[in-house]
């Protein structure tokens, strides 16, 4: 048995039966991680001394028949923009290179309070600023399907680290489409949950309209586990929805005959590419095997969700990055003079060049003059954008498409056209725009065989009819035997 | 072309305080928001005049938690990230 081919549910059944002590897969977990991460780069740093600690005490529990926690045992890697006490928390970040949070993410009391075990933190683009992870201040990451492609972002370290079996699974965040798109990158299942659904108490605020917390996992029914774990009405997070807490593995096997799903044609239109247009052709097929009714609809406004989407978050970052001052906490500029040169310097040098651009972004579309053109358009967009989405889903189910328009791509091989990097977020946005779930899953390998996502969106709060398409099509169609070749090779 | 002149992001970056470190920089930041600001320009295309904006997901209004009193954090704790602290309180140089 390869304890690092082991998902959620069997690490857990696996300690639960007493057939593995808790230490023996935390320390099997970091042998793998000291030996391929160098290469793949998905880890920050590692939480070694403290994981291994907790894990003997895990290990006493254990042998005195007390496991409390529905992940008892079962280890974490965590998006290093989600903060952990006294653990290190950067952002990928010169700005926090040193941050040791005084405080827990609402997330992580829970999945501490499941007794999972921290093992690191997860590389990332700078602030979830990015789609390949290459604005890192630290390091790049490097797909584990092939060391030359880009894992995908901002996500980035968390899909690669879950991919290549560093951990069973990973928490991301995703503002648009940073859980999903490296998901899609790296073969495994991501999920946005509904605007609402997770607290975002502890989460480093980006776009805080946009941003939710979302599990990466290798398969469907660990997602709906650890969304269970993460999900519910939160005091501290202001924007946490009430009354909506359900568990989401429940009928997640029910019969798909007589759901009708819609497959928007501007998703499988010009400029995506060949290869993808046709694995989600045939994800739509397997849908109609199924029983499923598929249909074409349209939705007009797609063409300029890139657009409200890069003008809303950036203002919503100008003003949410105004906190780095290198006052309370984080990087400061040695040698200032004055309060105004020790806030100008200390941002210059304490920010990478993707934050930059986006903060003055931001603060154009926020200036005097700008306002009405530029951000309250975009908002109004917003409110077309979603009228789209709620029509469609009065008569229908779901909505699927692809996540990505291509395939990973090399690392280098478009980070100078920002622009062109942009737009391809075009099919994740719009679930952060209108705050609807989303999930990605595997449907299909590149002619380089790199995976190839296929995205299924719900209506607010019906992540469960999501995760039911997603585990049904699973049972048709996985990577799983496929993953466990490239974490062979890696190893 | 859109309004981004070089002038423009220095006036930008004034706001957010942050210094740009040469006029090649400028004109970096320059080309790349022109291009940005430019292609969302698309939005004009639209009839947006009776559409609300909609700035938030949720139907959510005035969330009230109970109004319990709690642990405050401890000034050891609050001053523990920061570089520069004196006498429990943060340092920061002078204002003018």
């Amino acid at each position: 048995m390869n304890i690092y081919e082991l998902t959620v549910e069997e690490l857990y059944e696996k300690i639960a039966q007493k057939e593995l002590k808790p230490s023996e897969v935390v320390g099997a977990l970091f042998e793998d991680i000291e030996k391929i991460d160098d290469t793949l780069g998905s880890f920050l740093f590692i939480n070694k001394e403290n994981a291994l600690k907790q894990a003997k005490e895990l290990d006493e529990l254990q042998a005195q028949d007390k496991m409390d926690g529905a992940l008892f045992g079962v280890p974490m890697g965590i998006k290093d923009n989600i903060i952990t006490k006294d653990v290190l928390t950067t952002c990928a970040s010169r700005m926090l290179e040193d941050f040791h949070p005084i405080y827990d993410a609402t997330v992580m009391e829970k999945l501490n309070g499941a007794s999972s075990v921290l093992m690191g933190k997860n590389n990332m683009d700078e602030f979830a600023m990015g789609g390949s992870n290459e604005t890192s201040y630290f390091k790049n990451v490097r797909n584990p399907w092939d060391t030359d492609a880009v894992p995908g972002g901002s996500s980035g370290g968390s899909a690669a680290a879950v991919a290549a079996g560093l951990v069973p699974y990973s928490l991301g965040s995703d503002t648009g489409g940073s859980v999903r798109q490296p998901s899609a990158f790296c073969g495994v299942v991501g999920m946005k949950p509904t605007y609402g659904r997770v607290s975002r108490y502890g989460l480093v605020a980006f776009a805080s309209s946009l941003d939710q917390i979302g599990p990466i996992t290798r398969n469907v029914r660990d997602n709906a586990k650890i969304l269970n774990i993460i999900s519910g009405t939160n005091h501290r997070d202001a924007t946490s929805m009430p009354n909506v807490d359900q568990d989401f593995l429940e009928g997640i096997d029910a019969d798909l005959s007589g759901k009708k799903i819609a497959v928007p044609e501007e998703f499988l239109g010009e400029g995506i590419d060949q290869e993808v247009t046709d694995a989600v052709e045939k994800a739509i097929k397997t849908f109609e095997e199924m029983g499923a009714t598929v249909d074409r609809v349209s939705f007009p406004h797609i063409k300029y969700v890139v657009s409200a989407y890069y003008l809303i978050a950036s203002s919503e970052a100008s003003s949410n990055l105004a906190r780095f001052d290198g006052i309370r906490y984080g990087y400061r500029a040695e040698g200032t003079e004055t309060l105004e040169e020790l806030y100008r310097k200390t941002r210059a040098e304490g920010f990478g060049e993707e934050v930059k651009r986006r903060i003055l972004l931001g603060t154009f579309v926020l200036s005097a003059g700008h306002y009405d053109q530029y951000y309250i358009r975009a908002q109004k967009l917003r409110s077309k954008l979603e009228a789209d989405m709620l029509k469609t889903f009065e008569d229908y189910d779901l909505v699927i498409g692809p996540t990505t328009t291509s395939a990973a791509y090399d690392i280098g091989e478009k980070i100078d056209d920002k622009l062109r990097m942009y737009k391809e977020d075009i099919l994740t946005i719009p679930a952060n725009l209108t705050g609807m779930p989303s999930i990605s899953i595997p449907c299909g390998l590149s002619e380089k065989k790199r995976p190839i996502g296929l995205q299924i969106i719900g209506n607010h709060f019906e992540e469960s009819k999501v995760y039911n398409a997603a585990y049904k099509f699973e049972e048709k169609y996985n990577l799983h035997e496929e993953l466990k070749e490239v974490q062979k090779e890696l190893r | 072309m859109s309004e981004i002149t070089t002038d423009v992001v220095k006036h930008v970056a004034n706001l957010a305080r942050i210094d740009i470190q040469n006029e090649e920089k400028a004109q970096e930041f320059t080309n790349e928001l022109d291009k940005i600001v430019d292609y969302a320009k698309q939005l004009d295309e639209l009839q947006l005049s009776e559409t609300e904006p909609m700035f938030h997901a949720l139907d959510l209004k005035n969330v009230m938690r109970e109004d319990v009193a709690n642990e405050p954090l401890s000034q050891d704790e609050a001053l523990s990230n920061s570089k520069s602290t004196e006498d429990g309180q943060f340092k920061v140089p002078k204002m003018l």
